[in-house]
């Protein structure tokens, strides 16, 4: 596992410098706005929903706590993903010690919560399925942009801001991952001529 | 990209690695060109084009966004570093996994009380656990804090509290509990838990907490279930002293203005100006922020001031602030059950609805912080609760009670010249008890069990209709304060069978129900299809009980389930499982409980193996996917 965030730390600059009055932003509003997107690409990236919610919370904590150091009028959406793909590295980490016990027992509260009725599934979700298991097999490195442009459809320049990189090197990312994914996904493509 | 090549012809390696800015219409005009050029004697970059598309159609497939549970986003809301915290509510599943991650911390310190047969409520709770956070990601337990618990028969008003952990402030009233109603003390042992001498009551109890050194915190403490000891986690927060001092000043006149409560935003330190319209105190502040004050006077606008660098630096800081008269809009609500007996310790929110309100035109300029903040107040023992210092706009309640079912938004004026009068219907009082044996007739403990649904008859929307519990030394688990209707029972036993039954849950019945887990008789062995290896890695099995447990054939729906991986060499082995009706199989591509189920075939079909009378292990070859 690279360690992304590490770097991100040692080499950080305040890209969001200056103060706001907290009466400015109204916590709640940005939950809101951005909670079920964000949600999505927890999910994506860690795969369980459990872990996705703890991620979740843990992001909007750190951005409650940080909500000051964000500049007045910027947008919080490139903030926020910034936020939440640290916070799953650090998620992916701790995940590693955890047992397998545990993730039995996650696993039945989770299969108890769905109930059977989902087990019945059209072609469409499976197809859903596979593509996002196959993004959750890239490297994080090619992944992590990819979902961010890819799927939340983030301006290249958010993507770089969110994940620290230059904007050249976000969109080359990008167009990697998708080639990586082309073998992956070769099985699929066939269904789609069809 | 090189320069040189402009004029050259493009080769397929350049050709692919523009071809990401070429798809998205951001390639430059002369490349572009060169790379058109380039596709058109090139097969191969085409159908690398094709690709590329094709792999964009299949990621549009995926959803930008996932529906977040309402649950956590009310946790998400209520978990801020707000001041104000909420007692811990029965777990909703979808935040199980952080319940099991803080499982072996909120085990030691809340036990469940076992339920002995004469008094099937179990005991009074006495021990009040909770948790004291240093923050919320070091979750270091704080000794030696002590705690105030005000029982819920003074009529609170907490003007300004809020739920979204931003700034509350708050009111007049609530200088007065803290310096006229009793309150008993206790001190947090090193587990972080207190003891009281007296049972809590019923309703809802504010809770003050603080420690040296930290921020103090309000919380709410409510008596959950009877069999499970009451929990409540507040964080403190490191802070530093700042002494302030000032002045308070009428806008229009000058005057100094006595009796003017000046507080901290967290609502934590308070002064109170004297005749002369001064105040010095000493605030705890968090560090790393600016702190601010708010001055709230009856009969005045509140206002508030901010403390500068400097005078953080400094240590102590010196305000003048000017309050300007505003009109004093007071609604009394006097709650009451069907009866007309008055509600007391029901917590009541009002939400300024400002969308819809009475505001006639003369909408008020709002400072950004109360538009969303609700008023918060608990009744006093006549039911009645007086909201003091509203916004010229209609409000919306949300009043709860342990006792009284969430009733439907309401509204109330602010400024009503008679009490409101708010009708509460009574929550459930039905149960069920439930006595979960292992096969041979011994108690099964700590088996896990969540009643996952009642349907409601009145459709009336009931909190905490997903509750969760755990079977004592004796096997019992008990559920109250249910609507009679259906529930859904799950118990989860420590090998992760799943046994699912469903009860008619009637109003008053409390008798016992028995349930034996079936006896164990197949032990089932599979092996999957080549095809199939490396891809399937987990395997499910369900299937229907025979219809002859439950007393008195209470249950309607009576199924089992469970879950095993697939080994290496593509085997999996379900032991103890008993007979069951149409059985399948069901399996997940990975190990993540996130990914979607897909039933399998397998030769003999399980059904007809699990179906037989005759004990032994059995096999089954899964052939593919249906």
């Amino acid at each position: 596992m690279p360690s992304p965030s590490k770097k991100q730390k040692s080499g950080k600059r305040n890209r969001f410098p200056g103060k706001i009055r907290f009466e400015d932003i109204v916590f709640e509003d940005i939950v809101r706005e951005h909670q079920n997107e964000l949600f999505a690409t927890a999910l994506r990236i860690l795969g369980e929903r459990t872990l996705a919610e703890d991620a979740l919370q843990e992001t909007f904590m750190k951005a409650y706590r940080a909500l000051s150091g964000l500049k007045p009028g910027s947008n919080p959406r490139a903030w926020l993903y910034r936020i939440l793909v640290n916070t799953t590295y650090d998620q992916l980490d701790r995940q590693k010690t955890r047992t397998g016990a545990m993730n039995r027992l996650i696993a039945n509260h989770e299969e108890a919560q769905r109930g059977y009725e989902e087990l019945k599934e059209e072609d469409q979700k499976d197809i859903r399925a596979h593509v996002e298991e196959a993004i959750r097999s890239l490297p994080p490195k090619y992944r992590d942009p990819l979902l961010l442009r890819s799927i939340q459809s983030l301006p290249y320049s958010d993507v770089a801001a969110a994940l620290n990189i230059p904007e050249t090197t976000a969109r080359s990312l990008v167009h990697r991952g998708k080639r990586l994914l082309v073998p992956k996904l070769a099985h699929l493509m066939k269904d789609l001529d069809g | 990209m090189d320069r040189d090549m402009d004029r050259e012809p493009m080769n397929c390696e350049t050709c692919r690695d523009l071809l990401g800015a070429f798809l998205e219409g951001t390639l430059p005009d002369p490349d572009r060109d060169r790379l058109r050029d380039h596709l058109e004697s090139c097969a191969d970059c085409r159908i690398h084009v094709q690709q590329l598309r094709e792999i964009d159609a299949l990621l549009a497939l995926v959803p930008a966004e996932e529906k977040v549970p309402a649950a956590l986003t009310d946790k998400i809301l209520t978990t801020g570093p707000s001041p104000l915290r909420r007692v811990r509510k029965p777990l909703l599943w979808a935040t199980a996994a952080t319940v099991l991650i803080t499982a072996a911390l909120a085990w030691i310190l809340t036990r469940p009380a076992p339920i002995s047969p004469d008094n099937p409520e179990g005991p009074e709770p006495h021990t009040v656990s909770a948790r004291l956070h240093l923050n919320h990601m070091v979750g270091r337990i704080l000794a030696g804090a002590t705690y105030r618990l005000y029982p819920p028969r003074v009529g609170t008003v907490f003007h300004d509290l809020t739920l979204l952990g931003i700034d509350p402030a708050l009111s007049w009233n609530n200088v007065r509990i803290a310096l006229d109603s009793p309150w008993e003390e206790a001190v947090a042992d090193a587990q972080g838990r207190i003891r009281l001498k007296r049972p809590l009551g019923t309703g809802i109890h504010l809770v003050y907490v603080q420690k040296a050194g930290h921020l103090g915190a309000w919380g709410f403490l409510e008596p959950v279930e009877a069999h499970t000891e009451p929990d409540m986690e507040v964080v403190l927060y490191p802070a530093r002293t700042l002494k302030i001092e000032g002045l308070v000043v009428e806008d229009a006149t000058g005057k100094p203005l006595a009796g003017a409560l000046v507080a901290t935003p967290d609502g934590t330190g308070t002064a109170i100006t004297g005749k002369d319209g001064k105040f010095s105190a000493d605030f705890e502040v968090l560090p790393g922020r600016l702190p601010a004050i708010w001055v709230i006077a009856e009969g005045h606008a509140e206002a508030g001031k901010r403390v500068d660098r400097k005078a953080l630096k400094a240590g102590t800081c010196t305000l003048e602030v000017r309050l300007k008269a505003a009109r004093r809009l007071n609604t009394r609500l006097c709650l009451t059950d069907p009866e007309g007996a008055p509600v007391e310790g029901a917590l009541v929110l009002a939400y300024p609805d400002l969308e819809d309100g009475n505001g006639d035109g003369d909408r008020p300029r709002l400072p950004p912080l109360r538009r969303k903040r609700p008023e918060v107040g608990v009744t006093d023992d006549t039911g009645s609760l007086v909201l003091r210092q509203l916004l010229p706009c209609r409000y919306r309640l949300e009043v709860s009670h342990p006792r009284f079912s969430r009733a439907e938004p309401r509204y109330v004026p602010a400024g009503a010249a008679e009490a409101v009068p708010i009708t509460v219907k009574p929550a459930g009082d039905a149960w069920i008890r439930l006595t979960v044996a292992r096969p041979g007739g011994s108690p099964l403990p700590t088996a896990r069990v969540v009643l996952a649904r009642t349907h409601v008859k009145d459709n009336t929307a009931i909190p905490h209709r997903i509750l969760q519990g755990a079977t004592d030394l004796e096997g019992n688990v008990l559920f109250r304060r249910l609507a009679a209707g259906r529930a859904v029972v799950q118990i989860h036993t420590p090998e992760g069978h799943g046994y699912y039954l469903s009860f008619p849950v009637d109003r008053g019945d409390r008798v016992p129900i028995p349930y034996t887990l079936p006896t164990p008789l197949h032990t089932l062995q599979g092996t999957l299809a080549p095809a199939l290896r490396g891809k399937i890695r987990m395997v499910r099995l369900e299937g229907d009980l025979p219809r002859t447990q439950a007393g008195r054939n209470r249950t309607t729906a009576h199924t089992f389930a469970v879950e095993t991986p697939v080994l290496e060499d593509g085997t999996f082995t379900f032991p103890a499982l008993p007979r069951l009706r149409k059985a399948s199989l069901g399996g997940r591509l990975t190990m993540n409980a996130g990914a979607r189920p897909v039933e399998l075939a397998s030769v003999p079909p399980v059904a007809d193996v699990l179906a037989g009378k005759t004990a032994g292990p059995k096999r089954v070859d899964v052939t593919k996917v249906k």
